[in-house]
């Protein structure tokens, strides 16, 4: 198990953790698979109505680590080599399986997804915001969420195609996914994307357990097989779409990979990460 | 004399941007099929560039485009129906669709900066553009108008799936049933990306301004990536299938009210309204 993630159960609630804030919460693929195992092999647990996923520190998750993309393109190098196929098929293996597996987890989930939003979140991460069903913010005024794609060349992944479109309307995401512009917990707010802000709370563990708390006042009395329920009747809306998506969404930003403008985009961020590292 | 559509609209490529800019301020960008079929052709210059990624549509004076040019509306009626069934299907039907299509198909990123008002065909090509950046939000000057039922036409240029889908079914319904105005306040959350609360009324200036953020944005971008981006956004969305089918159901719904000819009434009763009012005004 990953010494990023953990998960609990924590009376009918399925808490699944984030815990390394000194690298803002980055995570590599293998750790986003682990989250979809988790919801997958819990779903039918009938002890548990809610899954809730939380961070730790000032970020909720800076998303996909450097290293998770540039480990996989020595890989590809080393072992595919320079033969169109080979390539295609290294990238084929890295990309779409991953992607749709992981995707498709939030899709078929049957409990309803909470996040708890202690602060920023960047491309895959974000992905997993908005396929959340509820969220709870720790501070709307710093918090945003970017989706930089564009700018690291490749497009969307994640069901952000749909999600997004769904959420926070056509041209807002327009504005997100073009041009890699961050949409702020404000306008996730005015998009009535956020069921609560939680303003007071002095630290991220105070949040996480305050929104536990509320949590457990709000499903006490209901009936936790008809939230399930709703909550599938309201997915089976978007399944179609979402199924959609995850074939346009992997095949569309396949040939950015195989092209190689995100791998060398990937290398040149790291080499700067890695300068302001060795300046401090 | 009515002014030829490329004395009125300019295309020009600028970087990775082609700009289209309605230049007749003087008739509020009033225009005509053969102005809007114009700029399809300039549309198709920006398609067909492959260092194009941006198409902006600018504008000049007080309104973005006052929508169809009365006078450019026959009322002549011929009195035999097989006739005005074929003048009308040349001369609304296909033209509507043709133009509602350019919009629809175009792959490279579509901008309107909003510089005033926007009306019918010409408030349509505001929804179906990708981002919309506006002078001045603030107040009730500046709005965008389908009065279709006025005029005894109906939804066009696919205003009857984007409108719902960037507003709401609700408040879609007052702007397209009764023609009202929705003001570019009430679309900061929705259709308007950023409003720059310029009341200077300085339109050269915001667009400027607009050109310069545009710039600023795309800067480290992987501008191949943004198109495909545009294009899987519309793939997973199914999004222009369902304006397509629109397009066609609504030129194919209004076309026997063109062959009746009330449109042709109504926009001369408001030519003629417009005449009297202007007679008044010199007396």
């Amino acid at each position: 198990m990953s010494e990023r993630l953990s998960y609990m159960r924590k009376s009918n609630f399925l808490v699944i953790s984030i815990h390394d804030p000194a690298h803002l919460n980055s995570l590599m693929m293998e750790d986003f698979l682990q989250i979809a195992m988790w919801l997958n092999e819990t779903n039918d647990d009938p002890g548990l109505a809610l899954t809730v996923i939380q961070s730790t520190g000032d970020f909720f998750s800076a998303g996909g680590k450097f290293e998770s993309v540039l480990d996989n393109e020595a890989r590809i190098a080393s072992e595919g080599g320079s033969a169109p196929l080979a390539k295609l098929y290294q990238y084929i293996s890295a990309i779409a399986p991953p992607n749709l597996y992981f995707t498709q987890a939030f899709q078929a989930h049957k409990r309803p997804i909470v996040c708890c939003l202690n602060g920023p979140a960047f491309g895959f991460a974000a992905s997993v915001v908005m396929l959340c069903d509820v969220l709870f913010t720790r501070d709307n005024s710093h918090g945003y969420i970017m989706f930089p794609f564009t700018r690291l060349g490749f497009v969307a992944e994640g069901g952000t195609s749909v999600t997004l479109y769904e959420k926070l309307g056509v041209n807002a995401t327009n504005e997100a996914l073009f041009f890699s512009e961050r949409v702020s917990f404000q306008q996730l707010q005015d998009s009535g994307c956020i069921a609560r802000e939680y303003r007071d709370c002095s630290t991220t563990e105070e949040f996480n357990r305050r929104v536990l708390g509320d949590l457990s006042t709000i499903i006490e009395p209901l009936s936790h097989r008809s939230m399930k329920l709703s909550k599938q009747l309201i997915a089976s809306d978007i399944r179609q779409k979402m199924a959609a998506a995850q074939s346009h969404e992997t095949l569309s930003t396949l040939p950015f990979w195989v092209d190689g403008e995100p791998g060398r985009r990937f290398a040149t961020l790291a080499k700067q990460r890695s300068r302001k590292d060795a300046r401090l | 004399m009515t002014m030829k559509p490329e004395d009125k609209i300019s295309g020009s490529v600028d970087g990775c941007f082609y700009v289209i800019k309605f230049n007749c301020p003087q008739t509020l960008n009033a225009m005509s099929y053969d102005d809007f079929l114009y700029t399809t052709r300039l549309l198709d210059r920006a398609e067909r560039d492959p260092n194009v990624y941006f198409t902006v549509l600018q504008s000049s004076g007080k309104y973005f485009s006052s929508g169809a040019d009365f006078r450019s509306v026959p009322n002549n009626p011929s009195g035999d129906e097989g006739t005005e069934l074929t003048r009308w299907l040349e001369n609304f039907l296909a033209k509507n669709q043709y133009i509602t299509s350019s919009f629809i198909k175009h792959s490279k990123v579509l901008i309107a900066c909003l510089n005033g008002p926007a009306i019918g065909l010409s408030a349509a090509i505001v929804l179906l553009c990708d981002l919309v950046y506006s002078m001045d939000a603030r107040g009730t000057k500046n709005f965008l108008q389908f009065p279709f039922s006025q005029l005894g036409l109906s939804c066009e240029g696919a205003t009857s799936v984007t409108l719902p889908q960037k507003i709401g079914r609700n408040a879609a319904s007052t702007k397209l049933f009764f023609g009202e105005r929705l003001y570019f306040a009430d679309m900061l959350h929705s259709v308007i990306n950023r409003d720059y609360a310029l009341d200077d009324g300085d339109v050269d200036k915001f667009n400027t301004q607009v050109m310069q953020d545009l710039r600023a944005k795309i800067r480290g971008l992987y501008l191949p990536a943004v198109l495909q981006m545009k294009d899987v956004l519309r793939a997973s969305n199914d999004t222009v299938s369902k304006l397509e089918l629109a397009n066609s159901k609504e030129v194919h719904g209004a076309l026997p009210y063109w062959v009746d000819g009330e449109p042709q009434r109504r926009f001369a009763r408001l030519r003629d309204a417009k005449l009297a009012a202007r007679g008044r005004s010199k007396i």
